[in-house]
């Protein structure tokens, strides 16, 4: 168990900046999600803090260690891989074993511990199978196994769900979960899935062009994204973004379209970030918005909105259906203190309402 | 016969005509001769004589020294080689600058006919003019490379000299082509570099290496050239290889249907290796 730390830590190739001046702190014990699109270096700060990238400048701190110039296996991290990584010569129950049987511990020793490892991860009658003889899931049981058996300072994972389908998805994170609170091992999870990381993460750290662009706890960032990337990054359906002006509680945009936001101040210009959940749609036949496209999603649906030049997403309950259908005029109106402001030059949050 | 199989027979004829002149009627031919007494200084018609030579040969204790012979140079050859192989590809890997003149480089050995390879060595290593021996006898080493007990080890040397570059070439693409995860998995799992490389990295090799092993086997089972440019057999019958001791009865001895009965123990000592080694390939591969 440890806490881990980023004190300004960087990666660069030649001119090109992957990782910026980065500050993180993983709490002991904690499950750290890093997220962001493609490219924005969260992978590759994964990869240093397991010693698997140099690090440019700054320090990475395990338990207050410097590690920077440690090799990976004197970190005490244990990692599971995109594509599971197994030793394709290696049967199960030696994949599992390896960790134990390259610090030295004696054979018997290290394959009676694999076995209760995969006995626990429901690996019991696939010991003597090779990797290749398995199922995706199976595999990434595997790969977990291998990670845990050691009883690592801290477990890193590197998208470690993205191979499998999305019923699997679903079991095995919680499953991921629920290990990683047994064991109260520090945790730090990447992901490009904001799904993935609302759903598992103590504490979440959305990174953009290598870049901490905003971390705290999951529900803290969705109701208060301090920027316009992360509020368009984190929820789904994504959030709707608008720019124009208010005054008395109205909101028109550039495009046209016209929402009551009753409450709000009156600003000259700023961006209007409204979560599909907030944004309420009354038909009325006077409105110059109409329903352009409903999606069902069992209880409730997704409605897009044409409104001057603007599309616009609503969420809906089942009950609220029933009087919209596509062509249906709507007025548009935010849920009370649910708008969220955006300076329109720096994308910044303005301060509340 | 269906038409479907007619034109099957019909795009295959050319290959199996080629093959049936130029492999199959020598073969063939050298079969007979091995079952005849044919001899090159003896005008009359060959009489078959049956397995006659196979049994002379089988019991000339020339020919099984000649055996021993070649195996020793294909074990000490082939085994240096391929460790001198991986060691240098496991080098070259990790180069980062002019990796592709360094590999052309590397080539220039392959490029030369055996013979000529065998000359160079046979003055480079001469016990009075060679520049080598001179050199070591001003350090006070007295070494005669083509001494008794020597002679053999210093021909597997030429053959290390000449193609340890096709084994570092075959491993160096074998080692590319090893998925960096599972190594990459290693070094986090606590492996030492020794540990990685014993256990994930030489696994992973052991086809390329397996088939590398082989095709050296095969080629260095061949050795004439060199023997004939330096040692001719000696000193006395040390250096004799299989293809010198089959080349001096047949064409220097005219002995041909002795001859054509080694090549054929050889043949058969060769197909059952190769099929024996192919068949545990394909059952560690099914594992």
């Amino acid at each position: 168990m440890a806490e881990v730390r980023f004190n300004k830590v960087r990666k660069q190739y030649g001119s090109t900046v992957i990782v910026d001046d980065v500050d993180i702190d993983f709490p002991d014990g904690s499950l750290t999600v890093l997220v962001g699109p493609s490219g924005c270096g969260k992978s590759t700060s994964l990869r240093m803090l397991a010693g698997l990238e140099e690090i440019s400048g700054g320090e990475i701190t395990i338990d207050g260690r410097v590690v920077n110039g440690l090799e990976p296996k004197d970190r005490d991290v244990a990692m599971v891989f995109q594509n599971y990584a197994l030793y394709p010569h290696l049967s199960v129950l030696e994949n599992i074993a390896f960790p134990l049987r390259a610090t030295r511990s004696p054979r018997s020793d290290a394959l009676a511990r694999a076995q209760e490892v995969a006995d626990s991860l429901g690996l019991g009658a696939l010991t003597s199978r090779k990797p290749k003889d398995l199922s995706g899931g199976q595999q990434q049981r595997v790969a977990i196994g291998r990670a845990i058996i050691r009883q690592p300072s801290v477990f890193l994972f590197d998208e470690p769900l993205s191979n499998l389908d999305a019923k699997l998805r679903v079991e095995t994170r919680f499953e991921l979960m629920q290990i990683q609170r047994r064991l109260g091992i520090t945790a730090v999870y990447v992901t490009h899935d904001q799904e993935e990381a609302m759903t598992m993460s103590d504490r979440m750290v959305v990174m953009r062009d290598g870049r901490v662009a905003q971390s705290g706890r999951p529900d803290e960032i969705y109701a208060r994204p301090n920027s316009v990337f992360v509020a368009t990054f984190v929820g789904s359906p994504k959030m709707n973004v608008i720019t124009g002006t208010i005054s008395d509680g109205d909101f028109r945009s550039s495009g046209g379209s016209r929402i009551r936001a009753a409450g709000v101040t009156t600003r000259d210009s700023v961006i209007l970030g409204v979560r599909p959940d907030d944004l309420v749609l009354s038909p009325t036949d006077s409105a110059s918005a109409r329903v352009a496209l409903i999606e069902l999603l069992g209880p409730r649906a997704i409605v897009h909105v044409d409104s001057g030049d603007d599309r616009l997403t609503s969420v809906v309950d089942a009950a609220g259906l029933s009087q919209l259908s596509v062509g249906t005029p709507v007025d548009l109106a935010v849920r009370a203190t649910a708008a969220h402001l955006f300076d329109p030059i720096t994308e910044a949050r303005l301060s509340d309402q | 016969m269906t038409r479907m199989t007619r034109f099957r027979w019909g795009m295959l004829a050319p290959v199996l005509a080629i093959t049936g002149v130029a492999v199959g009627f020598p073969l063939g031919y050298a079969f007979y001769l091995s079952l005849t007494d044919y001899r090159l200084t003896s005008r009359g018609a060959p009489d078959v004589v049956g397995l006659e030579n196979y049994f002379f040969v089988l019991t000339d204790p020339r020919m099984w020294n000649a055996f021993s012979n070649t195996a020793t140079y294909v074990i000490i050859a082939v085994a240096l080689q391929t460790l001198l192989g991986l060691a240098i590809a496991l080098a070259l890997q990790k180069q980062q600058w002019a990796r592709d003149l360094t590999r052309a480089m590397l080539l220039a050995p392959m490029f030369i006919t055996p013979i000529a390879v065998g000359l160079t060595f046979r003055f480079l290593l001469n016990d009075q003019l060679g520049a080598l021996p001179a050199m070591l006898r001003s350090l006070g080493i007295d070494y005669d490379f083509f001494g008794p007990g020597n002679a053999l080890f210093t021909l597997a040397l030429m053959d290390v000299w000449q193609w340890t570059p096709f084994m570092v070439l075959l491993l160096l693409a074998g080692l590319e082509s090893v998925p960096r995860q599972p190594l990459e998995a290693a070094k986090v799992d606590g492996a030492s570099a020794w540990y990685a490389f014993r256990r994930v990295v030489l696994p992973l090799l052991t086809p390329v290496l397996t088939v590398a092993v082989l095709l050296r086997s095969l080629d260095a089972l061949k050795v004439f050239e060199y023997v004939y440019a330096t040692t001719r057999g000696g000193p006395g019958t040390e250096t004799e290889t299989i293809q010198y001791f089959t080349y001096q009865t047949g064409i220097q001895f005219f002995r041909l249907g002795e001859a054509s009965a080694v090549a054929f123990v050889l043949l058969a000592i060769v197909l059952t290796l190769i099929v024996l080694l192919f068949r545990r390939l394909q059952r560690s591969a099914a594992r």
